[in-house]
């Protein structure tokens, strides 16, 4: 699904060159996900972007199903963290945004949208606005925007940092969830250890900028009942702390 | 609180606001003694008297000029603020000339205006317009500038156009500050209003007021001034309905 060999990227503030990334080879399969994980700053979003379409590396190359990433292609979506939804739509036009923006008609859009958000425990609050949601609801209703296009690759930029440690776990099951359920493949950057342990079945290390690979860990039991608890989940949780440089 | 008790506070508040108002203006003109300070209930009398006759007419020109003023300088400052605030070729070759062009008093060009497009009512439109536009384009351009790339990478993974990001991000994300833009223009609107009016024409209030006052007839300016008062009043209503509407997000 996704192949990256020898990303490079370098960008450009203020006259001064940047490298953000660094030689970062990885690939996933389809159905399977990734959760990168690095110190703030270390350039994950600039990965995830790369996949994005959003920006194009400057050395080396990044395939997505053979192909380069573009933007517009409607088997990605993109869920950042802070401003993917946007404070004058309501919930029910935030979520049917992109069916709108690709020029389904209002019914279809109804058709889609309604029970994506009946799932997803939304259906009462189609016509509040976004600030009168918790944020944990706001994350739900930035999920069933991406839902909705059925895309093939969800791509996800610290989705959680900005809630309280139970609305956290919550939704990190949820997602675990959405992620089963449909078929997707799934690439979540993130600054938590337990986060990345919980929702990746690989997990990219990444070290300070330039971002390098540190190492990629196979988490094979991810999703399996009981996972949190286990001595598993707790093994490799200690392993990233070693990796990232955290002291117990 | 539903939308109809809110209409009737903020009406119970506007009536004692304007009470307080009378009430000042009376003590106001009982202490100077002077005719050419009526008090209110003079004036207000002296409006309902000569509404219908005079002020009307008035009234409807001053109202038509300001209010066409308004919609030429909205439409056409709003899109080009918001395209120069997001396409930064445009905003380097633009933007230099605002800020040379900004700071100038505009009304200094009146004779110049007159001269070249007659004395009807285009002269008069066509400043006031530019004097409001330059101050919507201003903070429509900067209001679009501060839009978070991140809101534009949302919606370019969503697939859409540029046409698409204006409609759907830009546009509503700076409106309620074009709102505000727009309703302290509109000050300065009816002030350049005044003043052009008081040149080579003789209708609208402007003219009404200072022909009053050329011919002593203070009640009559005062019910100018009045009328002037209430075309100033009617429009921030309108600017206030249109953001209630169209900003309701804002207002939660």
């Amino acid at each position: 699904m996704i192949l990256a060999e020898n990303l490079s990227l370098t960008y450009k503030q203020e006259n001064v060159h940047i490298k953000a990334l660094s030689d970062i080879s990885c690939h996933l399969e389809k159905g399977s996900s990734l959760a990168v994980i690095g110190p703030s700053g270390c350039g994950k979003s600039s990965l995830l972007f790369l996949m994005a379409g959003l920006n194009k590396p400057t050395i080396g190359k990044i395939m997505i199903n053979g192909k380069e990433p573009d933007a517009a292609n409607p088997d990605t979506a993109l869920i950042l963290q802070d401003y993917g939804l946007f404070p004058w739509k309501t919930v029910y036009e935030n979520a049917s945004l992109g069916l709108n923006i690709r020029g389904f008609n209002k019914k279809n859009q109804r058709e889609i949208v309604i029970p994506i958000l009946e799932k997803l425990g939304l259906a009462e609050f189609v016509n509040h606005f976004p600030t009168q949601l918790s944020g944990g609801q706001r994350q739900r209703v930035a999920i069933a925007r991406s839902l909705a296009l059925k895309p093939k690759l969800l791509l996800m930029d610290e989705p959680l940092s900005s809630l309280d440690a139970l609305t956290r776990e919550n939704l990190q099951k949820f997602i675990l969830d959405v992620w089963v359920n449909n078929n997707l493949t799934l690439v979540l950057v993130t600054h938590s250890i337990e986060e990345a342990v919980f929702l990746g079945s690989k997990i990219l290390v990444m070290s300070d900028r330039p971002g390098r690979v540190i190492d990629i860990i196979e988490n094979p039991l991810v999703g399996s009942e009981g996972y949190r608890q286990s001595p598993e989940f707790h093994q490799i949780c200690s392993k990233l702390r070693r990796l990232l440089g955290v002291i117990n | 609180m539903t939308y109809g008790s809110r209409i009737i506070k903020k009406s119970v508040e506007m009536t004692i606001a304007m009470l307080i108002i009378i009430g000042l203006w009376y003590a106001l003109a009982i202490f100077i003694k002077n005719q050419m300070l009526p008090t209110p209930w003079e004036a207000v009398t002296e409006f309902f008297r000569i509404f219908r006759s005079t002020i009307w007419v008035h009234f409807y020109v001053s109202a038509y000029r300001v209010v066409v003023s308004l919609l030429v300088s909205f439409a056409a400052a709003v899109p080009l603020g918001l395209l120069i605030g997001r396409e930064e070729v445009i905003d380097r070759f633009i933007s230099p000339v605002i800020y040379l062009i900004y700071p100038l008093p505009k009304i200094v060009f009146l004779p110049l205006v007159f001269l070249f497009f007659g004395l009807g009512d285009f002269p008069k439109i066509f400043m006031i317009s530019m004097i409001v536009a330059f101050q919507i384009l201003v903070t429509a351009r900067d209001a679009a500038k501060g839009v978070p790339q991140q809101s534009i990478y949302s919606m370019t993974s969503l697939g859409a156009s540029k046409w698409q990001i204006f409609y759907h991000v830009i546009w509503p994300s700076c409106l309620p500050k074009v709102l505000t833009s727009l309703r302290i223009s509109l000050g300065t609107a009816i002030a350049v209003l005044f003043f052009v009016e008081t040149f080579a024409t003789t209708e609208g209030l402007g003219y009404f007021i200072m022909d009053s006052w050329s011919r002593s007839e203070y009640s009559e300016m005062f019910a100018g001034i009045i009328g002037m008062s209430i075309l100033g009043l009617i429009l921030y209503i309108i600017v206030d309905i249109i953001d209630a509407r169209w900003c309701k997000w804002q207002k939660l």
